[in-house]
Parts: structure tokens; C-alpha cells; sequence
């Protein structure tokens, strides 16, 4: 095994579990996030003697996913009805039906993928915008206005039954 | 209250995640898959890519090649037999026939062939066409058509008897060869409604029953009915005859083809 596929293994170990985590976070499907985590990290695999900054492969690795997954979307031209038919996500069993977390999650069903992403990144992988921007390839500012869009999404589709107040911009 | 709700709600979904196993043979698997996948997709794209190649780039074997036979030509005024005479508009090769019954050429085009021409072939009739549009003598690459009709399909045709024309055409000042011992034909195509007896193209290479300087090539298609249509290339001693043989392969090819369709 060379030492390019040792550094590969390491990093496979360290960031498989969270990548499929993320993609779950985004698709909602335990069996298309294994997938979508797999082809990641394949294209990863292939890529891995090209990435220049090997400190933030996963990064690399979460652009793959979450431009994988939209291209998945748009080819099944499904985007909008498959995110409204992601809306009834399965949720853990001890959840209460009137739990909040509960209504937030079934919430974001309704944000496109990359709003989706954003929120995820930000508030469950706890990235600053600056490597948001990069996982997904946009300026600095649109991770803002997405952000701020996605969370006004959520607004909307909690009305009152959740009192969401603004996020700040930190990060 | 926000930020931590999408968090604790991000979390608590994601807290039901399944076990991984053994991911990173999934992973091996994953990478096998996508490179048989990639070759295959490979071998698609360079496949098709050669044949693109192939379709586009000269093939020895079908370079001048007639894909049209287009009506136009000159016509004799000695002439005394309908005839019409059709150019292939890439090769320059020029086919003389007797008016007959109608085949199509690979373009839509009509060639024509009667076994009863009107009026009647006779023997020695000049059916030929040896000027160019400029009045010069042009003997190479015109063929010479003639349909005899009321012989049965099955005649031995292993030697040609019927030279009529050639007498005239020498006396054009076409050089003739005429101890030309021919051809043996070769090969048999029987379908039904029409059996063709004529050497066939080979698959590549110079055919054996293909004389190198033999000034003519004779070719014999058996209609149905029991006509046979009679055709004679009188070719000059060049070196490019091995073009040209394949060439007239093809001619007969596509005239016994449409011939039948007609």
C-alpha cells in the first residue's frame, strides 16, 4: 500500500461516519446517504493525488456529496416534489409528535439542497462560513444571503408553531 | 433559542444512524464498480469515436465508390437504342444503359434497365457512350449495360461469348484487348425472385478471378424472368485497377440490390 493510499485510509477512518451523517442530514435516507457517502469519498479516492490541500480533504469530499446529490435531483427533474415528499422524515422513535426538534426537521424538507447544506454545515457541523463557502463553491456573501434565506424558509414553514428567531451572522 | 434548536434538531436526527460495518470494504467494492464503469464508458466513447473516424476519413475500399447514380450524360446521336446515361457525381464513373427497368440509387435516384428496351436490343448495337461533355474520346470507367433477355438464370456463365460492341468500340479507337481470356464467375447469390452470378467484392484484398490489365470486366446478374443483365466495364491498363475493381463490386452490388427492389 503506497502512502498515498495509507493517508487516504486514515482519512477514510476519521471521516466516513461524518460524511454519511452529512449526507443524511441532507437526503433524509439512511441507504442513499451510505451511497452518496461511498461515491464521495470514491471521487475523493481518485482526486486524492491532486488535492493540493490535503489539511481539508473533507471539505473536498462534502463539495463531491452535496454536488452529487443535486445533480442526482435535477436529472430526476424531482427537485421540488422530492423535497416536499421528503417531507414526512423519519424521525427517531423517542420523539414526541409535538417535539420541536421534530418540527424543525421536518422543516427543512422543504430548503433546496444547498440552503440545506448550509444550515447543515453551519449548525450541525459547526463550519464558519469561509469553509462553508468553499465546501460549496460560492463566495463568502451568498453563504450568507443563503443562510438568511434558508433560515426565513424555516420561518415560514414553522409559522407560529415555533417562535425561530433570527440566527446571528457569526462564524 | 434558534440556534440551538437546529442544532439539537440537526443532532437528534442524526442520532439514528445505522452501524457502519465494515465501511471501508463497501468502499473497496464501490471503487471496483466505478472503474468497470469508467472503462466501460471508455470503450463507448473511443468505439465510437474510431467509428466516427471511419465513417469520415477515405476508405480504400470504398474511396469512389458510386452512392449515386445521377441521370446526365451525353447522348449519342448514332446512338440507335434508348439509352440513358448516369454519372456518379463523386467518382466521375459513367453508366450507360438501355432503358429498362427502374432500380433506385443509394441517393433516391433512378437507374433504368428493361429487358425489353425499345426497340429491341440487337446484337452489335453501339450502346456505348465514349464522349465527354467536351467531345473527346473517353474510354476509362464507362460501363457498358446490356440486358439479353430470355436466357435462363441458370446458364453456365463460367465464359463470356457475347462481345457485342466491342468491335465498335475499336473502331472508336478504343484499345481493346481481345484475347482477354475472362473471368471465371465466381461466387453465387440466390434469393428469392433473383439469382445473382457475378464475382462478388471479397471481404478485402485483390479477388484471384480479378485479371490485373485486363482491359474488361463482364458481370452477368440473372433477373427474374430469366433475363440476365449483361454488364461489361471496359477499364484501361492503370494501376489503380484494384480500386476500381472494387468499385465495380459495388456497382453490381447496388444494381442487383435495387434491381431486385425495383
Amino acid at each position: 500500500m503506497s502512502s498515498g493510499e495509507i493517508d487516504f485510509r486514515r482519512f477514510f477512518d476519521a471521516e466516513f461516519r461524518p460524511l454519511r451523517r452529512f449526507a443524511y442530514l441532507l437526503t433524509s435516507d439512511w441507504s442513499e446517504a451510505e451511497d452518496l457517502a461511498q461515491e464521495a469519498m470514491v471521487r475523493t479516492f481518485r482526486a486524492w493525488g491532486r488535492i493540493q490541500d490535503r489539511t481539508k480533504p473533507g471539505a473536498y469530499a462534502r463539495a463531491v456529496l452535496v454536488n452529487r446529490h443535486r445533480s442526482l435531483l435535477r436529472r430526476a427533474k424531482v427537485e421540488a416534489k422530492h423535497a416536499l415528499a421528503r417531507r414526512p422524515d423519519p424521525v427517531p422513535e423517542d420523539a414526541e409528535p409535538a417535539d420541536d426538534r421534530v418540527l424543525v426537521w421536518k422543516a427543512l424538507g422543504v430548503l433546496p439542497v444547498k440552503e440545506r447544506a448550509v444550515v447543515v454545515l453551519r449548525f450541525f457541523e459547526d463550519l464558519p462560513q469561509a469553509e462553508i463557502a468553499e465546501v460549496l463553491g460560492v463566495p463568502v456573501g451568498t453563504v450568507k444571503s443563503m443562510t438568511h434565506r434558508a433560515l426565513g424558509r424555516l420561518r415560514d414553514e414553522l409559522g407560529e408553531a415555533i417562535a425561530l428567531v433570527p440566527v446571528g451572522e457569526g462564524g | 433559542m434558534s440556534d440551538e434548536l437546529l442544532k439539537e434538531s440537526l443532532h437528534h436526527a442524526a442520532a439514528g444512524e445505522p452501524p457502519a460495518g465494515d465501511a471501508f470494504a463497501r468502499f473497496g467494492a464501490a471503487r471496483r464498480r466505478a472503474a468497470v464503469v469508467r472503462a466501460v464508458t471508455m470503450t463507448v466513447v473511443v468505439a465510437a469515436i474510431l467509428a466516427s473516424f471511419s465513417l469520415v476519413l477515405p476508405n480504400p475500399f470504398r474511396s469512389g465508390a458510386p452512392t449515386e447514380f445521377v441521370p446526365g450524360g451525353v447522348r449519342s446521336p448514332d446512338r440507335e437504342i434508348t439509352e440513358r446515361v448516369y454519372t456518379d457525381s463523386v467518382a466521375r464513373y459513367r453508366i450507360a444503359v438501355p432503358v429498362a427497368f427502374e432500380a433506385r440509387g443509394d441517393e433516391g435516384a433512378r437507374v433504368v434497365f428493361f429487358a425489353q428496351a425499345d426497340p429491341p436490343i440487337e446484337p452489335g448495337d453501339p450502346y456505348t457512350d465514349l464522349y465527354d461533355d467536351a467531345g473527346e474520346l473517353e474510354i476509362p470507367r464507362t460501363f457498358y449495360v446490356q440486358v439479353t433477355p430470355d436466357v435462363p438464370a441458370n446458364r453456365p456463365l463460367g465464359r463470356t461469348e457475347d462481345r457485342v460492341g466491342l468491335d465498335a468500340l475499336e473502331d472508336r479507337g478504343a484499345r481493346v484487348e481481345r484475347d482477354v481470356v475472362l473471368p471465371a464467375f465466381e461466387g453465387q447469390l440466390r434469393e428469392p425472385g433473383l439469382a445473382v452470378t457475378y464475382p462478388r467484392e471479397p471481404s478485402g484484398g485483390m479477388p484471384a478471378y480479378w485479371c490485373r490489365g485486363c482491359a474488361t470486366r463482364e458481370f452477368r446478374v440473372a433477373l427474374e424472368g430469366g433475363a440476365v443483365l449483361f454488364i461489361r466495364v471496359v477499364a484501361p491498363d492503370e494501376p489503380t485497377m484494384t480500386l476500381y475493381d472494387g468499385v465495380v463490386g459495388r456497382i453490381v452490388d447496388s444494381l442487383a440490390t435495387h434491381a431486385r427492389r425495383g
